[in-house]
Formats: structure tokens, sequence, C-alpha cells
């Protein structure tokens, strides 16, 4: 009974603290290949993203677009957890991912080589993946956030360790309602 | 340092292997069978071999996109044709039936080797030993000596009987990208591999202090004078009792690896580099045995991999262990 009146009491709280931040960036999704012929080829490409963040964490998603990553879908859809203290203007955050990407895993070769290997490598592996996403370099100024250099590890999910997820958030801004 | 890094190599290495029994009634049988390994047929047929891909025409450049021949993928030097000919020759005249398993490709059709002795109480369970025989170059070291592995083999196993099916393999076009291979794996995916050798690169070595270069991730002796006998977590058995046979047998210096999992991963790309991958990815066992190629031999891939770079000593020892391996895996030869 007591705990139900703690929640009762903090949860109004927590709504008065909650904001919500929508954000834009340039970001680099490098996927590693494991296996025979290591292909680390970055792609470029927009990000959009939704946080809706309480005291000391966030729940957040977006989407990511690589138009210059190959594959009939270049898009990537994500959810996100992350822990981020308030620490003043400065506001990092670390927490887990996991997404659906539509981006090649495998990548072939350039110059024409035959591609049966990574074809058969890519049947494998599921779209779907998990990885921890950190934002050491996040500040916020009143309704303005500011992120740069935003890194993420991961793999798929299907296969941990079959293939290194490597994505840099090179820049993102945003505003905080 | 120096006694730091040694102790911290043999951390490394001795982590690897974990030094298992060899049965002991096998040992005579399988130190007989590895004794019929004669070095000057090894050399004839390493000179036989770089001899066809010095008559061959190599595959067009027209196939690959300009630009992609380069110092390390010398695309525009690639011959098969006449070393399969020769090793198809070789195997018939040995008196095995040689199948091919042929893929029709618009710009890479492949035509892998099959010769096989059937085993006499278990035949559904395969011993395979494997090479290929396309080549940059002359392809001495790369992979005619593997080749020629496989063909001493299969002169030792012919006439013989084996508990266990022994299959030999030529695999087509390993270099653009362990094509052949992968195609065979594909088309017998339910195979019962009991275990597997894939030779490429097992002529070259070099006794100086500092011939051998490390694999990225992975430390070595400075002397380029072991056998790496490379094993993902389920072949890790296969290549354990093969270090036991080397020691037993006073072979050559064994350095094992054995890579996490089924082998794959952003870590491991040099030690998949080879015929074995496609067995590997499969759930397949499989064995990798190399001098290390270019992290020791500098011909690797140039026109400088000729037959008087090899050490024919080195070959003749890495060949009984092998077939040493074979012997024992596959059960026989049978009285």
């Amino acid at each position: 009974m007591r705990s139900w009146l703690l929640l009762a009491a903090l949860l109004p709280h927590a709504a008065l603290a909650s904001e919500h931040g929508l954000s834009l960036g340039a970001t680099a999704v490098l996927l590693n290949n494991g296996g025979a012929y290591n292909v680390t080829a970055p792609r470029l490409g927009l990000e959009a993203a939704y946080t809706h963040g309480l005291e000391t964490w966030s729940l957040g998603g977006g989407v990511r677009w690589a138009p210059a990553g190959g594959g009939s879908l270049p898009v990537e859809f994500y959810a996100r957890v992350l822990l981020s203290p308030r620490l003043g203007t400065w506001r990092p955050a670390v927490g887990p991912e996991v997404g659906i990407s539509g981006l090649p895993i495998i990548i072939t070769r350039a110059g024409g080589f035959p591609d049966d290997l990574p074809r058969d490598q890519a049947a494998k592996l599921a779209p779907v993946y998990v990885a921890v996403h950190a934002q050491p370099l996040r500040f916020v100024f009143r309704s303005f956030s500011v992120s740069a250099l935003e890194l993420q590890w991961g793999t798929q999910l299907n296969q941990p360790g079959a293939v290194l997820r490597l994505q840099l958030g090179l820049v993102h801004l945003g505003v905080v309602l | 340092m120096k006694s730091w890094s040694t102790a911290l190599l043999a951390l490394a290495l001795g982590s690897c292997v974990s030094r298992p029994g060899v049965d002991e009634g096998a040992l005579a049988r399988v130190r007989s069978f590895s004794e019929g390994v004669e070095q000057a047929r090894l050399m004839s047929d390493v000179n036989a071999l770089v001899a066809s891909h010095q008559e061959d025409t190599p595959l067009s450049c027209d196939l690959f996109e300009p630009g992609t021949n380069s110092e390390r993928r010398p695309v525009c030097h690639i011959t098969r044709e006449r070393s399969r000919q020769f090793v198809r020759a070789r195997l018939e005249s040995l008196g095995f039936r040689v199948t091919t398993h042929d893929v029709d490709d618009p710009r890479f059709p492949t035509t892998n080797l099959i010769a096989e002795l059937p085993g006499t109480e278990h035949p559904e369970e395969i011993v395979l030993v494997g090479a290929h025989y396309d080549s940059y170059f002359l392809g001495a070291d790369d992979n005619s000596s593997g080749v020629a592995a496989l063909l001493e083999m299969a002169r030792l196993a012919s006439g013989q009987r084996f508990k266990r099916t022994v299959r030999f393999l030529g695999f087509d076009l390993e270099e653009l990208g362990l094509v052949g291979s992968t195609r065979y794996v594909q088309s017998r995916p339910d195979e019962r591999i009991v275990a597997s050798l894939i030779f490429d690169c097992i002529g070259y070595r070099d006794m100086a202090p500092g011939s051998q270069q490390g694999l990225p991730g992975f430390p070595l002796p400075p002397r380029g004078d072991f056998l790496a006998v490379i094993a993902n977590e389920p072949s890790r058995a296969q290549m354990e009792e093969l270090h036991a046979l080397g020691m037993r047998l006073d072979s050559v210096p064994v350095i094992g690896i054995v890579t996490p999992g089924d082998g794959s991963g952003p870590a491991s790309g040099n030690l998949m580099r080879s015929d074995h991958a496609p067995f590997w990815l499969a759930g397949q066992n499989a064995l990798f045995l190399t001098d290390t190629a270019n992290f020791r031999n500098p011909n690797y891939h140039r026109d400088t991999d000729v037959p008087a770079t090899l050490d024919a000593d080195f070959l003749t020892r890495v060949t009984q262990l092998s077939a040493a391996g074979l012997a024992y895996w596959a059960e026989g030869p049978l009285p």
C-alpha cells in the first residue's frame, strides 16, 4: 500500500519533469563484415529522433536514412532507452538500442568479384540489431540541444558477434519541447 | 620487455591447445601411412602444377571492373584450366573415378574436382582433404604446394580401405572469393564431415628471426618455421588431435589457433581467407593448414612465387602430418 502511495506521489512529479525532444542530425553507419573479407564502408546518412525524457532517463526512437548505403530500403528504425544524468547543460546519455535495418550488412568487394560467399553470409543474418548507444557530448541550452560524436557499438541479434556494427553520430541539433 | 612478450605469447598459444591423448593403437598405423610420403613426388607435382599455370591463359581482365587488377589481387594473372586438367589426370592415373561439381555462371563458372574412397564401415562419415587449384602467376606456394600434398595423400590412399569415406577435393576460384568451395558446401548441406584438412600455402619456411609476422590479434612466434592449424570451435578437437599427432610423430612445429564460435567475426577475417570458411559458416568441420601466406612469404601473389622459394623438407613434413591425420580420422588403412 505504501509503495502505491509513493508511486502516486512520484508520478505527477515525473510528468512535470518530463520533456519531449526532437532532433535532426547527420550520421555514419559502419558495418564491419565478419568472415573472410572485411569491408568497412561508412555510409553517410540523416537521422531524425524523438526523445521523451524523464528525470534521469529517456525513452526514444527514430529513423536513419542512408541513401548511399545500397539496398532496396536503406532505412533503419530504432527504439532506445538512455540513462541521462542532468549535469547542468551537459546531458550525456548511454543505453541500449534495438533496431531493424534495411542496410546491406555484408558488403561485396568492389571490382566485380563473384559474390557467392557474401550472399551466403548475408542470408544467414537477420536485419534486427542490438547495440549500446552513447551520447557523451550532448548539451541542452534552454530549448535547444546539440550532440556531437555519438557512438554506437552493436551486432546482429540472431548471430551475436558475427558482424560488428559501428555507428557514429556526427552532429545532432534538436529542440526541447 | 622481451620476456614479458614471450610469456604472453606462451600464454596465448598454450590456451589454444589442451593436449589430448592420441589413441596408441592407431599411432603405429598412422605413422606407417604417413611415412609413405615422398619428397621427390611432392616437388615433381609442384613443378608440374607450376608449369601448367605457366602454359595456361589467364582469365580475362574484362571480367573485372577497370582498376581492379592490383599488387594484392592481380586478377589479370589468374589461371586454372590446365592445373585442373593436371589434377584430374593425376587422380585418374591413381585409380580414382573423378567427378566434377559444376556450376554454370555467366561470368564465373566453376568446376570442383571430386575423388573419393567409400568407407567400408561408415561410408556416410567423410574425411575431406581439399585444396584450391587456381593460382595467381605461377603459384608455387599458393597453392601448388597444397595441391601437391593432396595428390600425394591421394597416392598413398589409393587402393587402400578406410572405415570412413575419404574424399579429395580440388576447389576452383578460391582466389576470387572462395567461389568453388562456397558453391560446393551449398550443394551438400547435410553431409557428415568428421574431419577436413584444407591446404592453402604449405610450402614456405623461413628460419630467420623476424621472418614471421603476427596475424592481427593473434601473436605468432618470430620464426616462420611452423605450420599454422586454424580451427573454429566445432573443429577444436581435430586441431588438438592433429597437434598431438605432430608431437608424437616428431613432425613440424604446429601452432594451433582456435577462433570462437563458428569462426566468423570482424576480428577473425584473416583466419577465414581460404576454402575452410564456407564449411565453418555452414556449421561443418574444417581445419585450415597454412604457412600463413603473406604473413611469412614475401612472394605471396607475386610472379616470384616459384618452386625454388619452397622448402621441400617443410612441405614433406606437413604432408606427412596431414596424411597421419587422414589415416587417424578415416580409421585406416585397414589390413
